[in-house]
């Protein structure tokens, strides 16, 4: 077994039982990027074998805050599996230590393969976008993540709740305001352009990214374009909203 | 809501406080806090001292032409231990129409991306609401408030703020003028410094809803017996983090559907 095969399994063990592991950059800190990738996409298979389905990506690392924090000028990546996407109702404890994120996503209408996809090829492909709420984890104890570990962790997946409403883009996605509340308190307040300058622009990324590894966004696919404010801690017995202007709510609640 | 109260310093004392303050803005010279002198201040020796420093520029031939929100933000009442915001009055020369914002006017001026009601009709009263204020709105617009405190070190308590008439330093006007026809809670904000995305937000930065902070300051001033009149212009309380400005420093706000504010810093 190779090694990022190892630290695959640990992951994945990890995730199944609830209890975290050391940053893998502990014992190997000159773990670069695409080490991580080689480890995330093992992860990944692991749970496919397990008879899920990858229906989106993530982006994560959107932020400058969060790249300068992480010393890298790029996001990373990673799929959404299907057993990931819920109605409003989670429970606390399938998860590890949850934060959430509201973020915009986006619906393809057609695939998206590239290199070479522009922002505004990016916007072609794009049926309409979503109001989101990630939640994110990390099979890392205490969240001490280094780039390597939070790329190797499926960039510290949870979940997903989305409305069901697909809003055609004909307005300026970097200006839609969004206001989030916990527990009926408002916590954060963003815009679009918090993801990546534009949430088109980091589809296109994605896209432009994902080709390097062959992989082709699919029609009817969803991709999680990034938070739009610092993530929020969340617990048993939390609701969250986050209200997107031009989007409309989202809503999810931690049994 | 509380009563007129009436202040415990001296008519003197009150004068004195208003014209040191008087004197570091215009000299551009910062002073001490007044609460490390007066430990004792109160939220109405405060406010008269505020009152008293707008009477100074009166008589020096400004005019009132609106007023500002201090503390609008959570994190900024959590950070100064407040529970509610402040206010302070606008004049005719703070006012900037074409972006251009001196620093040699300032003593260390940062600016914080807001959006300002200019108001078709008088408002007062203890029970105003938003949808009152939004009634009596003509039209809103992006602006930056450039605040500048007149304290070393640009630091103070609650009440020394307030004395300071919370700050108010430049309003930066936008380039155009919007009848609020939406949910001014929902709009997004963009900032921008030097070309590079600074922060972003929604207008429910502003204490829940911008148009719930004017009403705020409507019924704080009830409380004393008045109130805002037509063609005042209110800024409604900063949507984020403050900028540094430094010469040369180009800072623009995108605000959905209300268009932009831009400034330019020079020496």
């Amino acid at each position: 077994m190779t090694t990022a095969q190892q630290r695959a399994e640990a992951l994945y063990a990890a995730r199944r039982n609830g209890v975290p592991i050391e940053p893998l950059t502990d014992t190997d800190p000159g773990m670069t990027a695409d080490d991580a990738y080689a480890v995330q996409t093992h992860f990944a298979s692991m749970l496919l074998t397990d008879g899920d389905s990858i229906s989106g990506y993530k982006l994560g690392l959107t932020s400058k805050a969060m790249q300068q924090m992480m010393g890298i000028s790029d996001p990373d990546f990673g799929p959404v599996l299907h057993s990931m996407v819920h109605d409003g109702d989670l429970e606390a404890s399938g998860f590890i230590q949850p934060k959430v994120e509201a973020e915009i996503a986006l619906v393809l209408d057609r695939p998206l393969k590239g290199p070479g996809v522009t922002t505004l090829a990016a916007a072609r492909a794009v049926g309409g976008a979503v109001a989101a709420i990630e939640v994110v984890d990390s099979r890392i104890a205490d969240w001490r993540i280094k780039l390597a570990d939070t790329i190797s962790d499926l960039a510290s997946i949870g979940g997903v709740v989305m409305s069901s409403r697909i809003v055609p883009i004909d307005f300026d996605l970097r200006l839609v305001g969004m206001t989030f509340s916990l527990n009926g308190s408002m916590v954060a307040t963003g815009a679009g352009a918090a993801a990546l300058g534009n949430p088109l622009t980091a589809l296109a990324w994605l896209a432009n990214t994902l080709a390097r590894h062959d992989v082709t966004l699919e029609e009817g696919m969803f991709v999680m374009t990034g938070s739009l404010h610092a993530a929020v801690d969340v617990r048993a017995g939390d609701a969250v909203r986050a209200d997107f202007d031009r989007l409309g709510p989202v809503a999810l609640r931690m049994a | 809501m509380r009563g007129p109260a009436a202040p415990r310093l001296d008519p003197e004392t009150i004068s004195e406080l208003a014209g040191r303050l008087d004197e570091a803005r215009r000299s551009r010279t910062p002073t001490t806090r007044l609460t490390d002198d007066h430990p004792g201040l109160t939220e109405a020796d405060a406010y008269a001292i505020a009152d008293h420093g707008i009477t100074l520029r009166v008589s020096a031939g400004e005019r009132v032409v609106g007023a500002k929100l201090g503390f609008t933000s959570a994190a900024m009442r959590d950070a100064m231990g407040v529970d509610s915001p402040n206010y302070g009055w606008l004049t005719d020369p703070m006012m900037v129409s074409d972006g251009q914002v001196s620093l040699g006017e300032l003593i260390h001026p940062k600016a914080e991306p807001e959006i300002a009601f200019v108001l078709g009709e008088d408002l007062e009263g203890a029970a105003v609401s938003a949808e009152d204020v939004l009634s009596a709105t003509a039209y809103v617009m992006p602006v930056f408030e450039v605040v500048d405190s007149r304290f070393v070190g640009f630091r103070f308590r609650e009440l020394d703020n307030t004395s300071d008439n919370s700050s108010a330093g430049m309003v930066v006007l936008g380039t155009r003028v919007t009848r609020p026809a939406f949910d001014l809670s929902r709009v997004g904000v963009v900032v921008t410094v030097n070309g590079e995305l600074f922060q972003t937000s929604s207008g429910a930065a502003a204490l829940g809803h911008p148009a719930a902070s004017v009403a705020w300051l409507v019924r704080r001033l009830a409380s004393s017996g008045r109130g805002l009149e037509a063609g005042h212009l209110i800024i409604s309380g900063g949507l984020t983090g403050p900028v540094d400005l430094l010469p040369g420093t180009s800072v623009v706000v995108e605000i959905d559907r209300l268009g932009t504010a831009s400034m330019r810093v020079s020496e």
